[in-house]
């Protein structure tokens, strides 16, 4: 049965081979028998790695302990739906799960390009190019890390899954996480596809349209699914700490938001060509950066479970991916000339391209500081590791004048604005902007960063409510329907676009967050004895006992708090430690009470036999509103990507 | 009493109300570095924790002990990082410099574009007009034509 899996990694990798082949060949002798024999193997490589897949999970399933990763990664007592979940917990079964997605993806694309493939050049080049990064990861698997390796004996028990595994966004977190990376690699399929074939008109940038959405969609939800799981399980009271794996995911999803921005002003102005191409290949390349982090131990992180042999792998394909792809754009530059200029300084397509700047310099800043140990090591001979100060330092002002121009982007006229556009405009968000810095003065609120961030939220958010509202009206008035109802025929007459403005306001929601929960932060560790109290901002927090439980797969201590407010119970908390069975070392489960202005977190740190026991007690701020952007980004990409009723229909 | 002695008992006296800080349980370096300094304290990686155990039983310093943590493991393990020298100089200025290179640059690219744009427009204009500064445009010239041969035909 085992073997199944790994043989029908073997048939994968030949038809894979096979497609590169047919593909070249079809194109070159104009035989569409070879192109279409091409385009239907992905169908069969699809079948085959599903076979393995499925083969995985029975292992897992089962518990056949004899398969290498079954035992290191599960035990008899590890409940079915972490057992289950263990497929990308390791780093064959990541790959494997990557692989996967990728090869659903090929047929996806196999089938969307059905009637197209005779029509436009550049798809099976761009099959050839899917092929190519499924025979990287197809020769992983093969020749460097195997799933399905077995060991000589057949072990009594499995090690089981780090405990810090086990957390519900722990199982969704990678998953949605790899459906992102694996989803860029048709972008960049159909960009070198595009490259290879010379056809450098817009009708690529239409066809990775829906892609670029849909692997952004699922990066982000990834991204934030990780903080969440960062924010509940590792009990340090943050969600975020700037470390080298969770960069690895922000740093292609910057690219990538430059990328989904970009792209609008080739499909507008015939602009930005060259500069397209790059994010494209930039964007897949970070992707595999950010695999390659995570599961190569690379760069020295806590996250990085596996130390292995994939290094030397990933280098070369990434080197490759990035020279073959320059020396392609290279080739093909007088293709990739402009259609037209910039005609102003103020208007949308210069505020488009600073905007997508700033977002490839943070996404460098960021990269650079990942890699800093790495640098610092060659060229002084001492690793040294930049921290959260670096990033924050470095990338907060950055982000800052994002900001701004994620405001001034919807309302500035293209081609070049009037003194009369930009009065009419933003003369509302600019005092909107002054009144809430004045207003948060007032408050004493001096942190400038603070203010000035909390300030363009209203700023980018009273424009996206004026674009909304123009829009509303104009339709009403043209036809003559109420306000209501022309507010969503607006947003499904134009998807794409209402869509991208309400993702917009998810994100101003995350910054909103992100800046509460960073700038004013309160905390305090005490030692406490049953009932004893603290007081911390409204609450009093008072320790009331220590429990005690023991399940067949961990021992749960837990401290019960009571916490009081304005002299009133309110809630009682139970910060947790939990034992795992074949596990040494406790795992932290904090109890976390959420309201709409601020979470109470607490953490239980130690606790003795006569239950004295340290505690750490935080209040951060609007962290709900990061969970409610991510819905609110989440609704606003589902609308984007659904279908027109022509396009449904087609 | 004896100086000697006194000495010893104050010495002891010491030892017990002071006793070495990896002793503690609560608050104490093992735990409190495991919780407050270390990413992921709980993490599987028991290297760490043992080296941390190690040294705080040998009664080392918070200081020492996240010292050798960082050059055993990468400072990335810690949740502060130990900033100093004149590497980091290089940290903040490579990306700082990027960023405001990135914006002149640009800056000088959308300006040279508008100035070929300007450029374009012109030589249009110039083309649409036959003569300078009549200010008839190729219409009003084609019409003008026209209308001529229509009357002489006339």
């Amino acid at each position: 049965m085992i073997d199944i899996g790994f043989y029908s990694f073997i048939v994968s990798i030949i038809l894979a081979v096979y497609i590169v082949i047919s593909s070249f060949l079809g194109s070159k002798k104009e035989s569409f028998l070879y192109i279409e024999t091409a385009r239907r193997s992905f169908y069969v490589i699809c079948f085959f790695i599903t076979v393995s897949s499925f083969v995985l999970l029975h292992a897992l399933v089962t518990r056949n302990f004899q398969v290498e990763y079954i035992a290191n990664y599960t035990s008899r007592t590890l409940p079915m739906f972490y057992t289950v979940a263990a497929f990308w917990a390791g780093q064959e079964g990541s790959l494997l799960f990557w692989t996967w997605l990728l090869a659903i993806g090929g047929a996806v694309v196999a089938w969307n390009t059905r009637h197209e493939f005779t029509k436009k050049r550049y798809i099976p080049y761009t099959y050839a190019i899917i092929a190519i990064t499924d025979i990287f990861f197809l020769i992983l698997m093969i020749f460097a890390t195997n799933p399905f390796k077995l060991l000589n004996f057949m072990p009594p028990d499995g090690a089981g899954l780090n405990p810090l595994l086990q957390n519900p966004g722990m199982t969704w977190h990678p998953p949605t996480l790899f459906l992102g990376y694996a989803a860029y690699t048709f972008p960049f399929a159909y960009a070198a596809g595009a490259l290879l074939s010379g056809e450098l008109d817009n009708s690529w940038i239409k066809d990775i349209r829906r892609w670029n959405i849909f692997a952004w969609f699922f990066l982000t939800i990834g991204i934030v699914l990780g903080g969440e799981w960062a924010y509940e399980v590792l009990g340090w009271g943050g969600y975020w700490a700037w470390d080298p794996v969770e960069n690895s995911s922000f740093i292609p999803w910057l690219s990538a938001s430059a990328l989904l921005h970009s792209v609008m002003m080739q499909e507008r102005r015939g602009m930005m060509k060259i500069w397209n191409m790059i994010l494209a290949m930039i964007t897949f390349n970070l992707c595999i950066f950010g695999t390659f982090i995570t599961r190569t131990g690379f760069i020295s992180s806590v996250h990085s479970f596996g130390q292995s042999k994939l290094g030397p792998f990933f280098i070369i394909f990434m080197l490759f991916v990035l020279i073959g792809f320059m020396i392609l754009v290279i080739w093909r530059k007088n293709k990739l000339k402009s259609e037209n200029e910039i005609e102003s300084f103020l208007s949308k397509e210069s505020m488009f391209l600073f905007a997508t700047i700033i977002l490839v310099c943070i996404c460098f800043a960021t990269l650079w500081g990942t890699a800093f140990p790495l640098v610092s090591e060659l060229i002084k001979g001492i690793k040294i590791t930049v921290g959260q100060e670096f990033f924050n330092r470095v990338t907060i002002p950055q982000f800052l004048l994002l900001f701004t121009f994620m405001g001034i982007c919807p309302l500035i006229a293209w081609r070049k604005a009037s003194k009369l556009n930009l009065q009419k405009n933003f003369i509302i968000p600019v005092i909107l902007f002054i009144i809430t810095a004045v207003v948060l003065f007032i408050f004493k609120i001096y942190l400038i960063y603070a203010v000035l961030a909390f300030s363009l939220c209203v700023f980018v958010l009273s424009v996206i409510t004026t674009e909304f509202y123009r829009g509303t009206i104009a339709y009403a008035s043209a036809t003559g329907k109420n306000y209501f109802s022309s507010f969503f025929a607006i947003i499904k007459k134009n998807k794409r676009r209402y869509g991208g403005y309400i993702v917009h306001i998810g994100i101003v929601l995350i910054f909103f967050g992100v800046t509460g929960s960073s700038a004013f932060v309160t905390e305090k560790e005490v030692p406490l004895k049953p009932g004893m109290s603290e007081a911390l901002g409204h609450y009093v927090l008072r320790y009331d006992d220590l429990t005690y439980e023991n399940t067949p797969h961990k021992e749960i201590v837990a401290a019960k708090i009571s916490v009081f407010k304005d002299g009133k119970p309110y809630k009682i908390l139970y910060p947790e430690k939990n034992f795992y069975r074949n596990r040494e070392q406790p795992a932290t489960e904090v109890a976390i009470m959420s309201t709409i202005t601020h979470d109470l977190y607490v953490i239980l740190g130690g606790y003795e036999r006569d239950k004295s026991a340290s505690f750490k007690f935080l209040i951060n701020p609007l962290v709900i509103w990061m969970w409610i952007g991510t819905i609110v980004v989440s609704i606003g990409c589902i609308i984007a990507l659904w279908p027109d009723k022509k396009y449904a229909a087609a | 009493m004896n100086k000697k002695i006194i000495f010893i008992k104050f010495i002891l006296l010491i030892i017990i109300l002071f006793p070495p800080a990896g002793k503690y349980v609560f608050g104490g370096t093992m735990e409190e570095i495991l919780q407050q300094e270390i990413k992921c304290p709980d993490h599987d990686r028991p290297e760490i924790i043992s080296t941390v155990k190690k040294m705080s039983d040998e009664g080392k310093s918070k200081d020492e002990i996240l010292d050798a943590v960082s050059m055993q493991f990468g400072g990335a393990v810690l949740i502060n990082p130990r900033e100093k020298g004149a590497g980091m100089a290089m940290a903040y200025i490579v990306p700082v410099a990027g960023f405001a290179l990135a914006l002149i640059l640009i800056s000088a690219f959308i300006g040279k574009w508008i100035k070929i744009n300007k450029s374009h427009e012109e030589s249009k204009n110039a083309m649409n007009v036959q003569s300078p500064g009549d200010g008839k445009d190729k219409y009003e010239i084609q019409f003008e034509e026209e209308y001529k041969a229509y009357k002489e035909r006339v």
